[in-house]
């Protein structure tokens, strides 16, 4: 009844200019690769607060959808997830892309992200009260084992060669993910006594680390003059896409459930939506080979599940004031600063505001439609920046980004290292998915153990804890149903290899002097030695609650590096890939010096400046390019005024203090 | 290009002619005769939308009318506020970067955690928050009141399931001090903000929350308050009583308020203390400020600074006597 009552509200022009410009804003942001949804939020809360409340919070509710969607542009245009919540579009979107197919998977991508949202507004609208009620079902023990289940979702992202790195890499995510101080004993872990350690590894900054500045340098990696890839015509495609998205319509509502469901429970955000969605697809699908090779269902799926996860983490939100998501955490002060606590009042005192803030939420699914179809052929475009301008400016934008996450010049360095690593990940064939993977599930994981382990010794039986909850049984049956059924497929498929290879070549173990120096075997060796030491001089000191996990962690690491060393024993030797190493290692050590160089002496902006003229200089030399005087006065003008255009954008409209140096 | 120059102009009409003044590292200040002719920064150890975020910003609304400069918040959120706060150590003492602080992490912390700031790392400008710590149960409790809770105790040391916001925030040092004080133990489980142990409550997985009044007041009838850890009943919960008047002297609360850097010139420190002073005895102040569901203690200068040290003293002994310290 409140919801026609307020229909009419939507009519005020104010709030449709609001909503178009929060949904641009929110599109421009999540494409941006190094600037997530709730750091827009973050940064729009403030301007909120002179706005009327039906504005300020539909503002940031048009941001919050707009950015979740807009991640997916910058993921299937350069492989780099532009929101946390697009990591898994990348897996489909690129390769799509890559086919020349970039406007169909933008048109699919934003189609799917429509109505996933479109779902999950209905849900907010009609069913909050009692859908928040499952927020409250989800203690440690649910936490932890839809944590563990997260981690089963590894065997997605790869073939069976990688399965086996790909589940390292999850070890190497979680032990990352424990850096810090414990949080049920206080106990620092792996923080080597540097304070900024103490509050463990900020997830945002580790994600713009493995994922763009890793394709960054995979950029310099393939360096060429041109563009990245060609694009088809923009003609027809919208209708083309639109009727693949309600071809899949099953997968669509599914996914759109699902996201949903995934954003109530607290914490877990569109993340952990868009992966578990992903899996889910390539689970039942038809053709789960094809996954991975840039086929719709597997953009629709992670798509359509992430921006549902927007009105599924508002529920518990606006019901009981708890976040589903780390930005409704966010959006909370743009409810409290107009003297709106969540709860019921929300839904009786103030049921005028609340759903006219709901319906607005709806209508800003259609103008992220509208915004979306008119944007992409523009978005596009970006594809024909010269390569040796692209990676440059990624790399600025992940350390104007991460430095903006809050304000603090050790997650840049935090974010150098973690691209480097996901880098090395890369080329050691691991996904840097998993690691992130690890990352994001391992505080919910460590969190549910512990608190689980703590509540059920009260009750007697620590372990028993985990196995009382209807939610935790469908749980682990669906973790039993998981890995029975990659291991199940993994057999079946190298029974059919065997069968076909047979005829062909005999496959032997290679002899282990030539195997010792191979790709594979360095991995294992890493691994296993890293695992040992860590575990040895490390892990086993520390006390027995905080050293729990990470103690498990690294004991499987070295487990699965012995398991690596045995089967790929059985693959053939991959020669080294010759890669340009210098010119990467020029490249991270020329960043490393613009980062303290601007931290300390010239400031960002100045330092910025002087990087983008650099860099494109120094690769025009790599690329045997001509050099005309001209050629840099362009160079030299692009790059002022991009920096200028950051200057505007953070110093005088959004307040970052970003580093001056001593010159400012 | 084309995507910054859209985010640009975009940005440019949503917030209107937003002229706050460019804000760079705190730059050479001449004396302290016209302090402050730059914009001053107020750190906050909380993401925005935080409920310390949301006051400090009402608080700097006003700063501009006071100051003749504005008062620029930056977010310095993570490790349960000591990223801001190590942060702030380090600061130039100049005046023009302020902290937001809160009572009593910023006193507790430094004893049992390695972090860069210490108590003695903040001159406490002027005080605007007060939350006192309260324990609740859910309506179902067999629990009806905090003797009930104490016998039950009791007889079942570490059976009953206590949560808190984390671990040496004030909800904690109330249980801390209530085990102490009635000789009991309890099973503690820290959560992360006063959100998660909520839900906890809610849900059923804990059996008692200890919790801010300002959140628990709002819940009305999901949960009973058994006791307020203040030294009088609170005015919206008149029917409450304290843990005083049952016989344990069980006094914490979450404060809020703003302080200066150690080694901040004397007459800078008195022109900040006298300007937020101001701001926060005016009217339309405490009016957002109470809007926002902020519970005010105005508070400044010499008695704050005794306020200080005083729950300094007692929260170092505390934790010593309970073992917390090494």
């Amino acid at each position: 009844v409140e919801v026609i009552s307020v229909l009419g509200n939507l009519l005020d022009p104010s709030l449709i200019i609001v909503l178009f410009v929060g949904t641009i804003i929110g599109i421009v942001i999540g494409a941006l690769p190094g600037f997530t949804p709730t750091m827009g939020v973050a940064l729009i809360v403030p301007f909120t607060f002179t706005m009327t409340p039906v504005e300020g919070l539909t503002l940031l509710g048009a941001i919050y959808g707009g950015s979740v969607y807009g991640g997916s542009i910058a993921a299937i245009l350069l492989n780099i997830p532009g929101a946390p919540a697009s990591f898994a579009t990348i897996l489909d979107g690129y390769p799509m892309a890559k086919k020349g197919e970039a406007l169909k998977a933008l048109y699919i991508a934003l189609v799917a992200s429509v109505i996933g949202g479109f779902i999950s507004c209905i849900a907010l609208l009609l069913f909050s009260p009692p859908m928040a009620e499952l927020a409250l079902r989800f203690g440690p023990a649910e936490t932890f084992w839809v944590s563990v289940f997260g981690l089963t979702v590894i065997a997605s992202l790869g073939t069976t060669k990688e399965l086996v790195k790909g589940l390292l890499g999850g070890t190497l995510g979680l032990l990352i993910g424990t850096i810090g101080i414990s949080p049920t004993t206080g106990t620092p872990r792996f923080t080597f006594g540097l304070p900024d350690l103490t509050g463990g590894v900020n997830l945002v900054a580790a994600l713009i680390g493995l994922f763009a500045f890793s394709q960054a340098l995979v950029y310099f990696e393939q360096l060429k003059d041109g563009v990245l890839m060609a694009l088809e015509k923009v003609k027809g495609i919208l209708w083309k896409s639109i009727k693949i998205v309600f071809r899949h319509s099953g997968l669509t509502f599914f996914s759109g459930v699902l996201g949903t469901i995934i954003g109530i429970i607290p914490g877990a955000g569109g993340q952990v939506a868009a992966i578990i969605s992903y899996d889910q697809a390539k689970r039942y699908s038809k053709n789960k080979e094809k996954f991975g090779t840039g086929i719709s269902e597997g953009i629709i799926a992670p798509e359509s599940a992430n921006n549902a996860t927007m009105g599924g983490a508002l529920i518990p939100l606006l019901t009981l004031g708890i976040p589903g998501s780390p930005t409704a955490a966010v959006l909370l002060g743009g409810l409290l600063i107009h003297g709106l606590w969540p709860g019921p009042d929300l839904f009786t005192v103030n049921a005028d505001v609340t759903y006219t803030f709901m319906v607005a939420l709806l209508a800003a699914q259609i103008v992220m439609l509208v915004c979306g179809a008119l944007g992409i052929p523009l978005f596009a475009k970006v594809l024909k920046t010269p390569q040796y301008y692209l990676a440059p400016i990624i790399l600025v934008l992940c350390v104007f980004g991460t430095f903006a996450i809050r304000n603090f010049t050790f997650d840049v360095y935090v974010m150098v290292v973690c691209g480097i690593i996901g880098y090395l990940a890369l080329k050691a064939g691991i996904h840097p998915a998993t690691i992130v993977l690890g990352i994001i599930l391992c505080p919910y994981l460590e969190r549910g153990l512990q608190r689980g382990l703590l509540l059920g010794e009260a009750e007697g039986s620590s372990i028993g804890y985990f196995f009382t909850s209807t939610i935790s049984w469908v749980m682990i049956a669906l973790i039993l149903f998981s890995i029975t059924a990659t291991i199940v497929m993994e057999i079946r498929k190298s029974r059919k290899e065997k069968r076909e290879q047979q005829t062909s070549v005999q496959r032997e173990n290679i002899p282990f002097r030539q195997y010792i120096g191979s790709k594979e075997s360095i991995i294992a060796i890493f691994f296993l030695l890293f695992g040992l030491f860590v575990y040895i001089f490390y892990a086993s000191r520390l006390e027995q609650e905080a050293g729990l996990l990470p103690g498990s962690v690294l004991i499987i690491m070295v487990v699965l590096a012995v398991i690596q060393w045995f089967l790929a024993r059985k693959y053939p030797i991959t020669p080294m890939p010759g890669l340009p190493w210098k010119l990467l290692i020029e490249v991270c050590i020329v960043t490393i010096l613009f980062i303290i160089v601007g931290q300390f002496v010239l400031g960002y902006y100045l330092a910025s400046v002087l990087f983008l003229i650099y860099l494109p200089i120094r690769l025009h030399r790599s690329l045997n390019l001509s050099l005309s005087p001209r050629r840099v006065g362009v160079i030299s003008l692009v790059s002022i005024l991009f920096i200028l255009i950051l200057y505007i954008s953070f110093s005088l409209l959004l307040n970052v203090p970003v580093p001056g140096g001593i010159l400012f | 290009m084309i995507l910054t120059f859209l985010f640009l102009t975009v940005l440019t009409a949503c917030s209107g002619s937003d002229d706050a003044a460019q804000q760079t590292n705190t730059g050479n200040p001449s004396g302290s005769g016209d302090f402050p002719n730059q914009p001053i920064q107020m750190i906050v150890s909380y993401s925005a939308g935080a409920a310390t975020d949301t006051q400090a910003r009402i608080l700097a609304q006003y700063a501009v009318d006071v100051f003749g400069q504005p008062v620029v918040i930056v977010n310095m959120e993570g490790a349960g506020g000591s990223v801001g706060w190590n942060h702030f150590s380090k600061v130039d003492p100049n005046g023009y970067t302020i902290a937001a602080y809160n009572l009593p992490h910023v006193l507790s912390k430094p004893l049992v955690e390695n972090t860069e700031y210490t108590p003695e790392t903040f001159i406490p400008l002027a005080n605007w928050g007060y939350d006192p710590v309260v324990f609740g149960v859910l309506p179902n409790s067999p629990y009806q009141t905090i003797d009930d809770l104490i016998e039950a105790a009791k007889s079942n040391p570490e059976k009953i399931t206590i949560g808190n916001a984390g671990l040496y925030v004030g909800q904690h040092l109330a249980i801390l001090m209530l085990e102490e004080e009635a000789g009991i133990k309890f099973q503690n489980i820290p959560f992360d903000g006063a959100a998660d142990a909520q839900a906890a409550l809610l849900g059923g997985t804990i059996d008692v929350q200890a919790g801010n009044l300002s959140d628990m007041y709002r819940l009305v009838d999901q949960v009973r308050i058994l006791a307020v850890a203040a030294e009088e009943r609170h005015k919206y919960l008149p029917d409450v009583p304290t843990f005083m008047e049952r016989g344990y002297n069980v006094v914490m609360s979450t404060d809020r308020g703003v302080a200066a850097v150690d080694g901040t010139p004397p007459e800078v420190v008195e022109r900040l203390t006298d300007g937020f002073l101001e701001i926060m005895n005016r009217e339309d102040f405490q009016a957002d400020m109470e809007q926002a569901g902020a519970d005010l203690l105005i508070m400044g200068g010499e008695e704050l600074q005794q306020e200080f040290e005083q729950r300094a003293k007692m929260i170092k002994d505390l934790l010593t006597r309970m073992g917390h310290v090494k």
